[in-house]
């Protein structure tokens, strides 16, 4: 499927056919189809697809910078007249960073950790014989300041680990423009940052990619947030593009079920999905006035991590933190939990001070009270199979004998929608989502009242984020269960919460039900956090 | 209390408790073996002793008083600069020391050179081409050096060159660096070649898992992504980083060095802390024992602590921890 050309502009970057194979100890996988795609000078054309739909191998393949076991199988790359696929490794080692600039998807990992940030962007000027010496030093700083980056002159001298990642990532733009590319590759460029500051990064990068005219290559797995930055959006699937099309009529007449289905899913654009109330219900957890502190190496003060929180989770309800990374959300989360003591104030469950609890009572907190994190990846033991995973609690709490408690983990694997068959493997055997649903069948052994869900969410795909939303509504109608739902992401707050508490440096700026919030924010540092959802300028024109 | 979290008194803290610890257990296992300094210096003669004569003897020697006040004493003594004397040389155990201690830090000096001029270009070498030939047959060599005894390859090579080339250096009675550099270093040749074969090995393993580990890092491919040169790459980004865990293991192997390489000591006779500590033993001369661990203690304390600093020149982050 070829896409539409652009109109009138000179075209940078052509695909034709390409396909991509892996050789694999199952045999060959193919990992991209037939895909041919223009972009234009100035143009920023987004791949939109799930994790595995190939989008990231499509950029690698631009770069020639496959995966060991992976090959092009067929098709070209165009860069002007030179077709890439065919280009020599010395002739892509001029290319690259050069005519073709790379922004990757994780800031904390793509610097150099011994290597200092100017240095790092003075490497590039000067292996493409751009610049040299101190006049490669003051172009580093005025990239640097370009790239938004204040005092650039004393930051250049600076390492990696003394940047935030919102900084990182504008270090790594300022890398990958340096040398005035043609094309400009943007894997997932901001996924791993707050949304306020993934808005400011790519506000900046999309300025200074057009200022230079390059054809962007834009990969997201968020529909919105492509639909909000890009001229053309392709809907990626299974490696293969299934449609492409200008931005706003993609959104608004989606031909394809795929694309139908992300748009369905996501969080920005979705219905609510809250469980319905039940009346008169009477409060489990009660939060009055929680402190937390923590000691900082070489610093007098004290880091107040939590400052004076009140909140209050009723019973079968589900209550929401949302604040960005640093806010205090999780150590809440942690002090609700009991894994860590308040300094100040008093937790309350069923109206016992949580702190008091010692033997046989802290036991009982613990079986009622159930963690879910974020990690679908590292919060299962490795060698442990999904039947062992999941009775733990069981074994632990000395619940049952080996029988019994066969059984119950059938009963939980049934609960969570995973088949019984599920017992015998082992966690690297399953999917992201399939291994969120194990951590809550986990959670779930023990028949717990509250589950904590520490961004169990944010680290899945839309449609899978979807399913596990589902899934803790339709728990919640069932069980009766109560939900404190920590989360970065507004938007999906606003699905699931009956109850939302916007969270900024340790303190509780805003809170009231989720539709009150969205409409008429009272404090300016959520009406930032609704203004940076991805699509929020869609949905509200 | 703030002081007591910062990480420089808690450093000093550990090191203090580490040489206590060290101290009192080479007290106690020097009194649970069985015979004293009476029985090693008169041997089967120690049995037609009188009471009486044995009794003053072990009031000559101290070791009438109880264990605890013998430790004391020892500790006092050291704390005041008082290492003790060898009782059957009568030469202090700080002169001692100072005759043995430079040649011990000499061999170690050279031998972790040369275990790192073998071990990590070899690593680099094997992490080159994972799995190939070339990989295996480092490997296997390195395999072999780990697994033959120093003492063994030290005998065979010092018995080879002296009977086919008439080539043996120690056996004309050990000179130090200043009294005769050019002998001394002839002297040092083997034992440090010996010493430096089987510090090789876990470099080169630590470089080579190193190299791979980073070479799979995501900044090596946003390297890449930026046109950097194949070889500027692999200095540059990967080795460079690939250093922080080598530095880390040469310290551990350094420190070791310094308690003294008793086997190279021994075979190839040159008087270091090594045979200092076995002749103490053998002659049951308890100062001697206990004052020449603690020291040897401290060094590792020191080179832990130097090890420390060097951590801090190749990782950034260190700096700020």
């Amino acid at each position: 499927m070829t896409t539409s050309p652009a109109p009138a502009r000179e075209l940078v970057l052509k695909v034709r056919d390409l396909s991509v194979t892996f050789s694999t100890s199952r045999g060959e996988v193919e990992a991209v189809r037939n895909v041919s795609l223009d972009v234009a000078a100035g143009e920023t054309l987004a791949i939109v697809g799930e994790s595995g739909s190939g989008k990231s191998t499509l950029v690698a393949c631009v770069n020639r910078l496959l995966a060991d076991n992976g090959r092009i199988s067929g098709g070209t790359i165009m860069l002007d007249d030179l077709d890439l696929t065919a280009a020599s490794e010395k002739r892509m080692t001029a290319i690259r960073g050069n005519r073709i600039g790379l922004v990757p998807q994780d800031p904390m990992t793509n610097l150099n950790p011994v290597m200092k940030i100017g240095a790092q962007i003075v490497e590039a000027l000067e292996v493409h014989g751009l610049a040299k010496g101190q006049a490669a030093r003051t172009e580093a700083v005025r990239l640097l300041g370009e790239a938004g980056i204040s005092d650039a002159e004393a930051r250049f001298h600076q390492y990696p680990h003394e940047f935030s990642g919102g900084m990182r990532q504008r270090v790594l733009i300022a890398m990958a423009l340096a040398c005035r590319p043609e094309v400009l590759l943007a894997d997932e460029p901001t996924s791993a940052l707050d949304v306020t500051v993934q808005r400011l990064v790519l506000d900046q990068m999309g300025q200074l990619a057009s200022e230079l005219g390059a054809a962007v290559l834009l990969i997201t797995h968020d529909l919105a947030l492509a639909a909000e930055r890009a001229d053309r959006v392709a809907v990626m699937y299974r490696g293969e593009i299934v449609e492409t099309g200008p931005a706003a009529e993609l959104i608004a007449d989606p031909q394809h079920e795929y694309t139908r289905r992300l748009l369905a899913a996501a969080p920005g654009m979705a219905g609510a999905k809250v469980a319905s109330v039940r009346p008169a219900a009477e409060n489990l957890l009660e939060m009055t006035g929680a402190i937390k502190r923590y000691r900082i190496r070489g610093r007098r003060d004290p880091f107040l991590a939590v400052d004076n929180v009140d909140l209050v989770i009723p019973r079968g309800q589900t209550v929401a933190i949302v604040g960005e990374s640093g806010s205090g959300k999780s150590t809440t989360a942690r002090l609700a939990l009991r894994l860590e003591d308040a300094d100040g104030g008093s937790v309350r469950y069923r109206g016992t001070d949580i702190s008091t609890l010692r033997g046989k009572e802290l036991m009982a907190f613990r079986r009622s009270v159930q963690p879910v994190f974020q990690n679908p990846y590292g919060s299962l033991d490795p060698r442990y199979t999904i039947g062992q995973v999941v009775a733990e609690p069981l074994r632990v709490h000395k619940i049952g004998d080996a029988a019994t408690r066969r059984k119950a983990v059938t009963e939980l694997l049934d609960q969570v929608a995973l088949p019984a068959s599920f017992a015998d493997r082992y966690p690297h055997e399953l999917s992201g989502g399939q291994r969120q649903r194990v951590a809550i069948a986990r959670a779930l052994a023990l028949n717990p009242e509250l589950v904590v869900m520490d961004e169990a969410v944010s680290a899945l795909d839309v449609l899978v984020q979807e399913q596990i939303l589902d899934l803790m509504v339709s728990l919640q109608e069932e069980l009766g269960l109560s939900y404190l739902f920590i989360s970065h992401d507004l938007a999906v707050v606003r699905l699931v919460a009956h109850q939302v508490y916007v969270m900024n440096a340790g303190q509780i700026v805003e809170s009231g039900d989720p539709d009150t919030i969205f409409r008429s924010p009272r404090e300016e540092y959520t009406k930032q956090l609704i203004a940076a959802i991805p699509g929020h300028t869609l949905t509200a024109a | 209390m703030m002081y007591l979290r910062h990480p420089i008194t808690r450093r000093v803290g550990e090191a203090v408790l580490t040489l206590v610890g060290v101290s009192v257990l080479t007290f106690v296992l020097l009194r649970v073996v069985p015979g004293n300094q009476i029985t090693a210096s008169y041997g089967t003669a120690a049995g037609e002793l009188s009471p009486e004569q044995v009794r003053s003897l072990e009031a000559y020697y101290g070791l009438d008083k109880s264990l605890p006040v013998q430790y004391f004493d020892w500790l006092r003594g050291v704390l005041t600069g008082n290492l003790g004397v060898s009782t059957t040389s009568h030469v202090s155990v700080a002169q001692l020391t100072g005759q043995a201690l430079p040649n011990t830090i000499e061999l170690a000096v050279l031998s972790i050179l040369v275990g790192l001029l073998l071990g990590v270009p070899l690593g680099v070498l094997a992490a080159s081409r994972p799995g190939k030939s070339r990989d295996n047959l480092t490997q296997l060599s390195s395999l072999l050096a780990l697994s033959v005894p120093s003492f063994l390859l030290a005998t065979v090579l010092a018995s080879w060159l002296a009977n086919n080339f008439g080539w043996y250096p120690n056996g004309e009675g050990f000179r130090t660096l200043v009294q005769d550099p050019g002998l001394n270093l002839q002297q040092m040749i083997l034992p440090v070649l010996v010493l430096g074969i089987s510090i090789a090995p876990p470099v080169l393993q630590t470089t080579r898992t190193a190299i791979l580990a980073i070479r799979a890092e995501d900044y090596v491919r946003t390297a890449r992504a930026k046109g950097v040169p194949e070889r500027r790459l692999q200095t540059r980004h990967i080795l460079r980083n690939a250093l922080i865990p080598v530095v880390t293991m040469t310290g551990l192997q350094f420190g070791f060095l310094l308690g003294g390489a008793l086997v190279a000591e021994q075979i190839f006779a040159i008087p270091g802390i090594g045979r200092q500590v076995l002749l103490g033993l053998t002659q049951k001369e308890y100062a001697v024992v206990q004052s020449t661990v603690l020291i040897i203690a401290t060094m590792f304390v020191l080179v832990n602590l130097l090890t420390d600093l060097v951590y801090r020149v190749v990782d950034p982050k260190a700096r700020v921890r």
